[in-house]
């Protein structure tokens, strides 16, 4: 039976978490030096172009722009999966069929919450894994690499999770209205934001500050892991 | 377990739900026996959907408790609802599933799935098993509903409105396969329509659910002829019939007075003929108008159960 709900959700989702992929791939392809020629409209390795030097490489994991686009695609992914997982099935009205499985409620939420988290961590991550592994080679580029400088990326990769499981919590509780209705994810969002927040400030520094954003994005994560089986135990699917 | 719970599939207990501080299932108490076929009534908004969902565990219960096959509705163990099937209103299925695999998926979860039966109603309704079910019309998503239902083999079938939207001939095959179903022996099937044809063609037991509050409690043929037209005719605009328990409805049609009576009796007759009409015409009433009639009257405090019902009541 397990066979079936896992099947069933990667069927459902396989293809957001594949474009999510996609579009990661291509963000880290670009930072290891892929071009794309606009006019003639094919890919070139901009080492073997007249690019500048200085423009060829950036740090590897302290480029805001990786950043940006691991956040846009991170809570891009993470929205679509926590409201499809939810507001999915209630939008085709198959909750009741769903639930009706001879399986405890619990063991439906939980399988989708692991595929869910799974797919929305491996797609975002994978991509980052090669990038890392390659920016670890010795003469792919012109910079210093330790594997800490990977840290302030692998923070905002997991605080992703936040914001999937607010959207989550979001789809799968009663609310009266839809300002009611997305509290879970606003406060999600101001957590993510400022744990993006630190990590692009992040120095020796403000170790601390990180420590405690960490603690916050940690802290979400076990309440709503706690509170989106409580949620789904309570609420009338009518 | 009680005696009740033992041999009833379905018990309720003051099970009430309210939406908006709306009772829209008020006190229901509900006795299913094992091997009945129980047709659920009610006009639009009367709360059966509701029940039923309270019943699956779909929707907590505000008060009381309801029972299925022993265990208690509102936390069904995964070994007792794998001998319950249910359609949901509407048959929700995953459109994008085809049929084989929307078999695939639900058989996974029934040790006792089977395949033959499965394979019977699809063909029954002459469906291909690679179609997909977004492509199918409702009546053939009612087929494939009811397939996925009975092929494991349940010993209760709940049914919440299932022919709603179906043309007359897939409704006719559908009761045909339910009734298949109900022919194997011990086995309970609870179901909710509109449609009083077809409650009337399956089921041997009725509730009649008005408000939110169960009125009727019997089985059919006795609700049949607990229900009567009475046509009074007079020389002269009649005048209001006397309060007697009893009368649903009157009305003043020219000469005539139209009277619904529950728990029709010779008292309703004496009464009647002291007002001295020309003549007295009692109709009989098949289901459809008996509901019809009982449930617009403007005097519907008049529940109608069977005798068996109202001792446990006094004794309770």
């Amino acid at each position: 039976m397990y066979r079936a709900l896992v099947l069933k959700e990667l069927r459902e989702l396989w293809w957001m978490s594949a474009i999510a992929l996609i579009v990661m791939s291509g963000c880290v392809l670009y930072q290891m030096g892929l071009g794309f020629c606009l006019t003639c409209g094919g890919l070139f390795w901009k080492q073997d172009s007249d690019v500048t030097p200085a423009y060829l490489h950036p740090q590897p994991f302290f480029d805001t722009e990786l950043m940006m686009q691991l956040s846009l695609v991170g809570i891009g992914l993470a929205i679509t999966l926590g409201a499809w997982q939810t507001w999915g099935e209630s939008l085709r009205r198959t909750w009741n069929f769903l639930l009706h499985r001879p399986v405890r409620r619990n063991t439906i939420i939980r399988v989708k919450l692991a595929i869910g988290l799974t797919l929305l961590l491996a797609s975002t991550g994978l991509p980052l894994l090669v990038y890392a592994i390659w920016a670890a080679m010795p003469g792919k580029h012109a910079n210093p690499f330790e594997w800490w400088m990977t840290f302030s990326m692998l923070r905002l990769w997991s605080a992703t999770t936040v914001i999937y499981l607010g959207m989550f919590l979001c789809g799968i509780r009663e609310a009266r209205w839809y300002g009611s209705r997305f509290w879970p994810v606003m406060p999600m969002g101001m957590i993510l934001f400022a744990q993006h927040d630190f990590v692009l400030s992040a120095n020796p520094a403000s170790w601390v500050v990180i420590a405690l954003a960490d603690g916050l994005v940690i802290g979400s994560v076990v309440a709503l892991l706690a509170a989106i089986p409580y949620a789904a135990k309570h609420r009338d699917f009518a | 377990m009680s005696r009740a719970t033992r041999s009833h599939a379905i018990v309720t207990r003051g099970l009430t739900k309210c939406y908006g501080g709306r009772p829209v299932v008020h006190a229901l108490d509900l006795q299913i026996p094992t091997g009945c076929v129980y047709g659920f009534l009610g006009r639009n908004g009367a709360g059966k959907s509701t029940t039923i969902k309270m019943l699956t565990g779909m929707v907590q219960a505000d008060f009381g408790e309801a029972s299925l096959l022993g265990n208690d509705g509102a936390d069904l163990p995964p070994k007792t609802r794998q001998r319950i099937g249910y359609i949901a209103e509407g048959h929700p299925l995953y459109t994008s599933m085809t049929i084989n695999r929307i078999e695939r998926f639900t058989r996974d979860f029934y040790p006792t799935w089977n395949a033959d039966l499965f394979a019977q109603i699809i063909d029954h309704f002459g469906l291909s098993r690679k179609r997909r079910i977004r492509r199918l019309s409702m009546g053939e998503r009612a087929g494939i509903s009811l397939a996925l239902a009975v092929a494991p083999d349940p010993e209760l079938l709940i049914l919440d409105d299932p022919t709603i939207g179906l043309d007359t001939v897939v409704r006719r095959e559908f009761l045909e396969s339910m009734i298949q179903f109900i022919q194997r022996p011990g086995r309970t099937v609870l179901f909710s329509s509109h449609l009083l044809g077809d409650v009337e063609r399956v089921a041997d037991r009725i509730g009649i659910l008005v408000d939110g509050v169960l009125r009727v409690d019997c089985p059919t043929d006795h609700f049949k002829a607990s229900i009567r037209k009475l046509v009074l005719t007079f020389n002269a605009t009649p005048g209001p019939f006397p309060e007697i328990p009893g009368v649903v409805s009157e009305v003043v049609k020219g000469n005539h007075l139209e009277l619904i009576i529950a728990n029709y009796s010779d008292e309703h007759r004496r009464v009647a003929e002291s007002l001295d009409p020309v003549s007295i015409e009692v109709v009989e009433m098949n289901l459809e108008d008996a509901f019809v009639e009982y449930t617009r009257g403007d005097r519907r405090a008049l529940p109608i159960f069977t005798e068996n019902q109202l001792s446990d009541a006094v004794t309770a």
